[in-house]
């Protein structure tokens, strides 16, 4: 290798030592949700993650494109509303009644078994609310295990990697 | 370079906006203002439909009306506010309808009340990503 190249192979690296761990940091959860055959529109869901005490940490998705009807996402909506990117990347169409809803995110492994909650608020057209309608905890334990829902949601599955 | 032949690509081009099709469905009104028929007009086509309208609104640029139609069955319609058609009709059978109605009179109250639980600090910052998603 010729001399002047060695400085620039240091820092790559170097560099790459830094960066390696931050991206094994985070891993991809796939999440299943398919919906009840509930009779009616099409489901409004908001999936995000809040902490042992209940605080917001992050939106994963929302299932819904009108803004004007997330405030019947009642929960999320309160626990967010003040996290201005709630919204980047994270929207898509609403669920038909019987469809699956298949998310794929990616967690900071931080977030796992460490007592944090993956939650669901549904909202369906002229149907009661239903905030919070699944709480799963974010755990190794409770991966691939089904968690029922009580109103539109039939159950949340997680799959860690 | 030879010209495109529309008999060439016109299958391709049409099958490509029957797939852009569902995801563009709406039940959204697009009628610009000076076109709309007023509020009279439309409650006289109620009348004509032999509709009792209890509320009249506008919604997603569209008129919409909640009642009892005809038969006594309360009902919620979408009127093209330019064609006064109805472009959404939903009927509902009396339990359905009282359930609403309180779940209105709750909204209505919850209006304009102040957000006092303020979304708390982040504890934990959010990693880097998106999301991807589909429906099945």
């Amino acid at each position: 290798m010729s001399q002047p190249l060695k400085p620039l192979m240091t820092t790559l690296a170097t560099a790459l030592a830094v960066a390696l761990p931050a991206v094994a940091q985070a891993r991809p959860v796939t999440m299943s949700i398919p919906l009840k055959n509930y009779g009616g529109d099409g489901a409004y869901l908001a999936v995000y993650v809040t902490d042992a005490k209940g605080a917001y940490v992050r939106t994963l998705w929302v299932a819904g494109g009108k803004a004007k009807y997330y405030k019947h996402l009642a929960d999320w909506n309160r626990l967010s509303a003040g996290d201005s990117k709630r919204l980047q990347g994270v929207t898509g169409a609403s669920v038909g009644a019987g469809r699956t809803l298949k998310v794929t995110a990616d967690l900071a492994d931080a977030l796992i078994d460490a007592g944090y909650e993956i939650r669901i608020d549904a909202a369906a057209e002229d149907m009661r609310d239903s905030p919070s309608e699944v709480r799963a905890p974010l755990n190794a334990a409770n991966a691939g295990k089904a968690h029922t829902g009580k109103q539109y949601i039939q159950s949340l599955t997680y799959q860690l990697p | 370079m030879k010209p495109l032949r529309s008999t060439t690509y016109g299958p391709l081009v049409l099958s490509m906006s029957l797939l852009a099709l569902p995801a563009m469905a709406d039940d959204d009104c697009d009628a610009p203002t000076r076109q709309w028929q007023p509020r009279e007009a439309v409650m006289q086509m109620a009348a004509q439909q032999g509709w009792q309208v209890q509320r009249l609104k506008i919604d997603d640029g569209c008129y919409e009306l909640r009642g009892r139609d005809a038969q006594g069955r309360a009902f919620k319609a979408k009127i093209d506010p330019r064609t006064l058609s109805v472009v959404k009709l939903k009927q509902r059978d009396h339990d359905d309808d009282d359930d609403r109605a309180s779940r209105e009179r709750r909204r209505d109250r919850n209006q304009g009340q102040p957000q006092r639980n303020a979304a708390p600090a982040e504890t934990t910052p959010p990693p880097a990503g998106g999301s991807r998603a589909t429906i099945e």
